[in-house]
C-alpha cells in the first residue's frame, strides 16, 4: 500500500494474523496513517487492502469498500464515546445496523470486559479504564472481523495499562477476535503483543514475532525513538520467593523484580534511559538493587538532554545501555568517553518480558 | 384571510422558521463538511441578508416576486396567484431576513462536532443519513433549538423588507412592527405601545429561553 503526502510517503506491506498485533514506530512514522488506510478514513494512492480474502480496496480494479461495510471495529485514542447516549445505548448502538451477522453474543462481551454493572451509567461519569472498556465493547458488538486501536495505552496509568492489557488479550481469547494495535512504546509493544510491525519514516522495516527477542537489538536500537528504551536479552538465573529475579545479560547480573520465572528462562530486559542514574563510585549503601560496572563509549549531547552510551562488559561485548542525564550531571560528574562508571537502576525499573 | 397583527405576526414567523430550520440545517452540514475556501463562499450567501438594507432586500424580492418577475410569473402559472403584498410575502421577507441568524447558530454547533465521532458511527455500520439522524442531529440540537428562537424573534421584528414586499394592509400584510408603525403615524400612542410591549413580552420569553438553553450545563460533552 502506498500514500504520499506532502513531506511523507507511507510503503507498507505485510499481514495481521489472529493474535494481538502492534503497529510500533516513533511519532511521524506513520502508525496512524497505516491504521487509517486500512479502517478507510484515508484513502491509499494505490495498493491493496484485504480482509479474510475480501478485497476491501484494491487501486487496480477500483474497489474502495464504504466504512460501514468493512466489518471492522475501530478504537479511537480518545475513545469517542457518543456522550448524548448512555453506556447501554453506545455499546448498542451498531447492533441495530448490523442485522442478523451479531455472532459474538452480549454476554460475553459484558463477561469478559466486566462491563455488566455500567449499563446505565451516563458515559461522562466513567473511569478512565470503565471508558476504555465500553469503547472496546462498542466496537466488539458489532463482531468485527478484526478490531484495530490507536494508542489504546498512551493516555493510562501503570496501573490501568495493566489491566486493559488483560482485556485485551482476553478479547482476543475469548472472542477470537485478531487485534492490531498502534504503539509507540517500546514496552507497551513486548507486553501484550504477539507480533510487532515496525515502521520508520513511513517504510516498513520488520514484521517479527515477539518471541524473536534476539531480532530487537536490530531492530529497535536506535535513538530516534522518544523516550530511549534499552532492550537487553538475559537469561533467569534464579526466580527468588521475594518476587525478584535474578538474571543475566552480558556477563553482568541483573535484579529485577517479577514473578512466574523459571530459571534459564531467555527474557528480554526493557529499561528505559531516563531511569538510570550514573555514579562515579561504586554504591554500596543505596537501596537501588543494580549497580553495574560500565564503560563510556559515546557522550551524545541532544538539544534537551544528554545521551550516554555505555558498554557493559568486556571490550567485544556488542550491547551498550544508554543513559540519559542532564547537561548539569554530565559536567558535575566530569564525565568522559572511555571513563569508567557505574550505572544505578532500581529493580523495578527492569521490566522483564518472557 | 383576515388576521390581527399579532396573529398575523406569529403566523409568518412561524411558518418562516419551519420553512428555514430544514434549509439552515442542511446548509451548517454542508459548511461542517467544506473547505475553508468553499466554506468562506457560501457563508457569504448565507450572510448577505443581514449586512444588505432590509428595504434593499425587500426591493430585490419584490422584483423577483413581483407580477413581472421570474418568481412572481412562475408562481402565477402555477397557482394562479401573486405573492407580493399578501401574508405569503410577509413571510417570504421574514424567512429571507432571518435565515442568517438561524444558519449562524446551526453552523456553529454543527462545526463544533467532532468528525471523529461520525467517523465511529461509519465503522459502527451506519449509513451516512443514519449517522446524520442519530449523531450529528443529536450533538448540535442545543445549537438548533437556539437558531430556532434566534430566528424566530429576528422573524418577529421584521419591518423593512415586508415593508416594500409584503406592505402594509391591515388584516393582510401587517405584522406587529408595521401596526406600531401606522398606529404612530396616526397619532394613536396608546394602540402602538400596547403592541410594543406584546412585542417586547414574546422578545424577552424567547430570549430568555434562548439563553437557559445556552447556559445550560452541557451534559453531553465528555
Amino acid at each position: 500500500m502506498h500514500k504520499k503526502f506532502d513531506s511523507f510517503d507511507l510503503n507498507c506491506q505485510g499481514t495481521f494474523s489472529n493474535g494481538i498485533t502492534a503497529i510500533f514506530g516513533p511519532s511521524g512514522s506513520g502508525k496512524s496513517t497505516l491504521l487509517n488506510c486500512i479502517m478507510g478514513f484515508t484513502k491509499p494512492d494505490s495498493g491493496m487492502v484485504s480482509l479474510n480474502g475480501e478485497e476491501l480496496y484494491n487501486s487496480e480494479t477500483n474497489i474502495n469498500e464504504k466504512l460501514e461495510n468493512r466489518n471492522i471495529g475501530y478504537v479511537f485514542q480518545d475513545l469517542m464515546l457518543f456522550p448524548h447516549m448512555n453506556v447501554e445505548k453506545n455499546i448498542n448502538y451498531g447492533q441495530r445496523f448490523s442485522g442478523n451477522s451479531i455472532r459474538i453474543p452480549h454476554e460475553d462481551i459484558t463477561e469478559t470486559l466486566q462491563i455488566a454493572s455500567l449499563m446505565k451509567r451516563n458515559v461522562n461519569n466513567l473511569s478512565g479504564g470503565e471508558m476504555q472498556r465500553v469503547a472496546l465493547a462498542r466496537a466488539l458488538k458489532t463482531s468485527p472481523s478484526i478490531l484495530l486501536l490507536d494508542e489504546p495505552l498512551s493516555a493510562l496509568d501503570a496501573n490501568l495499562r495493566t489491566t486493559l492489557i488483560t482485556y485485551l488479550k482476553s478479547v482476543n481469547k475469548n472472542l477470537s477476535i485478531p487485534i492490531v494495535c498502534i504503539s509507540h512504546s517500546l514496552s507497551d509493544v513486548i507486553s501484550f503483543s504477539d507480533s510487532i510491525y515496525v515502521l520508520r519514516e513511513g517504510e516498513h522495516i520488520g514484521h517479527i514475532n515477539s518471541m524473536q527477542t534476539q531480532a530487537y537489538p536490530q531492530l529497535f536500537s536506535s535513538n530516534d525513538f522518544k523516550g530511549f528504551e534499552n532492550i537487553l536479552t538475559g537469561i533467569v538465573l534464579a526466580q527468588n520467593e521475594d518476587s525478584s529475579i535474578n538474571i543475566e545479560s552480558n556477563n553482568k547480573i541483573f535484579i529485577a523484580t517479577g514473578s512466574g520465572f523459571k530459571v534459564n528462562q531467555a527474557v528480554t530486559l526493557v529499561i528505559s534511559a531516563s531511569d538510570i542514574l550514573i555514579a562515579t563510585e561504586n554504591q554500596i549503601n543505596i537501596s537501588a538493587r543494580n549497580s553495574i560496572e560500565a564503560r563510556i563509549s559515546r557522550i551524545q549531547k541532544t538539544s534537551s538532554s544528554v545521551l550516554v552510551h555505555c558498554e557493559l562488559g568486556n571490550e567485544g561485548v556488542q550491547d551498550k545501555l544508554v543513559v540519559q542525564i542532564t547537561f548539569d550531571a554530565l559536567e558535575k560528574l566530569n564525565l568522559k568517553e572511555g571513563r569508567k562508571i557505574f550505572l544505578i537502576i532500581k529493580a523495578s525499573s527492569i521490566l522483564v518480558n518472557k | 384571510m383576515e388576521l390581527s397583527p399579532i396573529n398575523l405576526s406569529l403566523l409568518t414567523s412561524g411558518v418562516a422558521t419551519l420553512i428555514n430550520l430544514p434549509i439552515a440545517v442542511f446548509i451548517g452540514w454542508l459548511i461542517s463538511k467544506l473547505s475553508l475556501k468553499s466554506k468562506s463562499i457560501v457563508e457569504t450567501i448565507v450572510m448577505l441578508p443581514l449586512v444588505l438594507p432590509p428595504v434593499v432586500v425587500g426591493f430585490a424580492l419584490l422584483k423577483f416576486f413581483g407580477i413581472h418577475g421570474f418568481g412572481g410569473k412562475l408562481v402565477s402559472n402555477i397557482f394562479s396567484a401573486d405573492i407580493a403584498f399578501t401574508w405569503i410575502a410577509a413571510t417570504i421577507a421574514a424567512s429571507v431576513m432571518s435565515f442568517p441568524l438561524m444558519a449562524r447558530s446551526i453552523i456553529s454547533a454543527m462545526e463544533s462536532i467532532d468528525s471523529r465521532f461520525e467517523q465511529v458511527a461509519r465503522t459502527l455500520g451506519a449509513k451516512p443519513i443514519q449517522v446524520f439522524l442519530t449523531i450529528t442531529i443529536p450533538l448540535a440540537k442545543r445549537g438548533i433549538f437556539a437558531g430556532i428562537i434566534v430566528g424566530f424573534v429576528r422573524a418577529l421584528g421584521e419591518f423593512g423588507a415586508t415593508m416594500i414586499f409584503a406592505g402594509n394592509i391591515d388584516g393582510k400584510s401587517q405584522t406587529i412592527p408595521l401596526a406600531i408603525f401606522t398606529e404612530m403615524q396616526l397619532g394613536h400612542t396608546s394602540e402602538a405601545g400596547k403592541l410594543a410591549i406584546i412585542s417586547a413580552v414574546i422578545a424577552i420569553i424567547s430570549i430568555f429561553i434562548y439563553n437557559w438553553i445556552s447556559n445550560e450545563p452541557k451534559k453531553d460533552k465528555i
